[in-house]
């Protein structure tokens, strides 16, 4: 008897956790607008599919917090008007588990079954280009955030029902050199990339484009993701002397970088962190070390654009202090509301009609003035922000109401 | 030197990660695949608390293994024991099933940020014939030979150690011999993650901490223990060697972009060539 109690027991807790595995992977949805069971004919149903866990998380929950204002906000004021009568708007998101494979899945289905007639995009292009295939082959107008030439390279020929507001990595990556410039350096430059499509490209521009800032890259490291042992590149650093570090790599490797640099006793005097550093995990996770990293931004409350006050307060759900996480809620609700505002302009959900209001677009959003290019995207010109005080800076461009650059490497002293 | 000094000291920590995993495969023939969650949760657990009581993470051990200790037990003994009646493909599902809801109670409790330890150990080096090693890594050496030359010695020497290996060796001889087959399996579960609670301190000062973190570890443990001799102690101390070598030795002479592809072609090799692992008993 007991052995049978326990059996069941352990079956039961095993089919709990099959259970479990399968609704992972399936994705768990929520929905914004109405009940999840209820989709009357009077809705415009927008789709989701973000990566709420897995890798990208952190930038899945910065989308979920700027749709669910977005879509709150817009059915607060009545909907939005559609075939002469005004609809509300039902968010339907689901996680992608940060995975491509599912991301297109999950995209299909959105578009089938739960009858999505647009989606609001995501920003790795790992996701975004999939997603973007499956945009063009449905028909489903698409925006989203995402690095442009990297998406671009997704489809040489062009996206046709997709749209994209990021920044340019070819303006991006001439950022680092310009914000470099505000300390005082030997001009000689290390580079950490790790072999993922985006470091590459970006190792490659930065290698390009130091030349041209007068600065000298003296080491070039390159590695896997999931590398633990930075310490003969660091060795290799200190030897060439160089004082302006400039990383592209995923959070975890990074944390491990800093903390072998403290350790070796490496402070260069300008140390630039992509990707690593681009949410509030960052300094929750090296806590001072964290200060004194510059890193890329897309959005700045100092230039006061549209809705700024309320974008800078999500800082709230996201660690308290201003950070890249919060521009990712500003840019997130920008893509969102850009094709919200093309539906109400092509005041129809037809796909073509949307698209058509999608390239018209020309008007000024919480990132500045969007207007697209026949390539269907808008540059934002990147910023240069800095991790000072647990929360980020603006440091480069000089702008009212921005900080200054700290230098040397305050958290690696 | 400088990647001969660096390989010991990582070896060392990447035999502290995996000892736990040998520890129960070695006894049980049980595969966990929960290992890697066991890691990043014992990391929890001390930074949990280490910031609210103020304690420095290798002294968070101190509640932190016993932590790991009253989870593990019941798990064997409740969950697993059951599942291994009926063959070895239930009680590895069932350790995959953990690891999900694992993962998603650390999502839950610490968002999907990156966490880690703070102590002054992590973003210290020392200075060994004129290579900087930082101190944790020094740390992980000396507790990873310690920990392995005690769980030897408690298995060859000990009462206790001997009833494990008598269930190991013949579970139904053990059971007329009057040992208690399923209370053993659920203690070196235990121990196993309590062991296992070393190596999780170490991740989180040196590296981090992230829900999803424990399947590289898990992967990097596996082979491991692999090369070392499936289930032995010593061996895992010797596949740590291994893997550690062959990252910063092919790295070096390759490219740091080849790392994996060297550390699983090592496994590869070693696999045709000595099935058991380096220190492992032939297989049956």
């Amino acid at each position: 008897m007991r052995c049978k109690l326990r059996c069941v027991l352990g079956l039961a807790v095993a089919a709990a956790a099959a259970a479990i595995t399968v609704t992972a992977c399936g994705g768990e949805a929520s929905t914004t607008g109405t009940s999840a069971n209820e989709t009357p004919a009077g809705e415009i149903v927008i789709g989701a599919t973000i990566p709420l866990t897995g890798a990208l998380a952190a930038f899945g929950a910065q989308e979920k917090i700027a749709d669910e204002m977005l879509v709150a906000e817009v059915n607060a004021a009545g909907g939005i008007m559609v075939d002469g009568e005004k609809k509300l708007v039902k968010l339907v998101i689901l996680d992608s588990k940060s995975d491509p494979n599912l991301t297109t899945t999950q995209a299909r289905t959105l578009a089938l079954e739960n009858g999505a007639v647009a989606f609001f995009g995501t920003i790795a292009p790992p996701l975004v280009i999939p997603l973007s295939s499956v945009s063009d082959q449905l028909k489903v107008p698409m925006t989203h955030h995402t690095p442009i030439q990297a998406w671009l390279g997704g489809r040489p020929e062009g996206w046709e029902y997709s749209w994209d507001v990021f920044f340019d990595e070819l303006q991006m990556t001439t950022t680092q050199f310009e914000a470099a410039d505000l300390a005082a350096t030997n001009k000689k430059v290390v580079l950490f990339t790790d072999t993922e499509p985006d470091g590459v490209v970006m190792g490659g521009l930065w290698t390009e484009n130091a030349p041209k800032f007068g600065y000298e890259i003296v080491a070039h490291e390159t590695f896997p993701v999931g590398t633990t042992d930075f310490s003969s590149y660091i060795e290799e650093a200190k030897t060439a002397e160089a004082e302006v570090l400039i990383a592209q790599m995923v959070p975890p490797d990074a944390i491990a970088l800093w903390k072998q640099m403290k350790a070796a006793g490496y402070q260069p005097k300008v140390a630039v962190c992509e990707k690593c550093s681009y949410n509030a995990g960052w300094a929750e996770a090296l806590g001072p070390l964290a200060e004194g990293t510059l890193v890329a931004d897309v959005w700045s409350p100092e230039y006061e654009y549209a809705d700024w006050e309320k974008l800078l307060a999500t800082k709230s759900q996201l660690g308290g202090q201003r950070s890249p996480g919060v521009s990712g809620v500003a840019i997130s609700y920008t893509v969102g509301k850009v094709l919200l505002d093309a539906i109400a302009k092509a005041a129809s959900t037809d796909p073509d009609k949307v698209n058509a209001a999608l390239a018209a677009t020309n008007g000024d959003y919480p990132t500045g003035h969007i207007e697209f290019t026949p390539e269907h995207y808008s540059a934002i010109p990147a910023v240069q922000t800095q991790w000072q005080g647990g929360g980020t800076v603006l440091v480069w461009p000089e702008v009212d109401g921005g900080g200054e650059l700290i230098a040397p490497v305050e958290g690696l002293g | 030197m400088t990647q001969l000094i660096n390989a010991i000291f990582l070896g060392g920590l990447y035999a502290a990660v995996s000892l736990g995993l040998t520890l129960v495969f070695g006894v049980m023939r049980l595969v966990n695949l929960a290992h890697g969650e066991i890691l990043i949760g014992g990391g929890y657990l001390a930074l949990f608390f280490s910031g609210h009581l103020g304690l420095d993470p290798l002294v968070s051990l101190v509640l932190v293994v016993p932590a790991l200790m009253l989870i593990a037990y019941p798990v064997q003994r409740l969950l697993l024991n059951p599942l291994m009646a009926h063959g070895a493909e239930p009680p590895l599902v069932a350790t995959f099933g953990l690891s999900i809801i694992a993962q998603t109670l650390f999502l839950l409790a610490y968002t999907s940020n990156d966490r880690s330890l703070s102590a002054s150990y992590g973003l210290t080096g020392v200075n060994i014939l004129g290579t900087d090693v930082r101190a944790v890594l020094v740390i992980a050496f000396v507790g990873a030979i310690v920990l392995v030359a005690a769980t030897h010695l408690a298995l060859t020497r000990l009462r206790f150690g001997m009833a494990l290996r008598a269930a190991a060796e013949d579970p139904e001889a053990a059971v007329s011999l009057g040992i208690d087959v399923k209370h053993v399996y659920a203690l070196t579960f235990a121990i196993g993650a309590a062991v296992t609670a070393f190596g999780s301190v170490l991740i989180g000062v040196a590296f981090s901490l992230t829900p999803t973190a424990g399947l590289t570890w898990l992967l990097r443990a596996f082979t491991v223990i692999v090369l070392g001799g499936m289930g032995s102690i010593v061996g895992t101390l010797a596949g740590g060697m291994m893997i550690a070598f062959a990252e910063q030795y092919g790295a070096l002479a390759f490219g740091p972009q080849y790392r994996d592809l060297i550390v699983f072609s090592l496994l590869v090799i070693v696999l045709v060539i000595r099935p058991q692992g380096l220190l492992g008993k032939k297989l049956a």
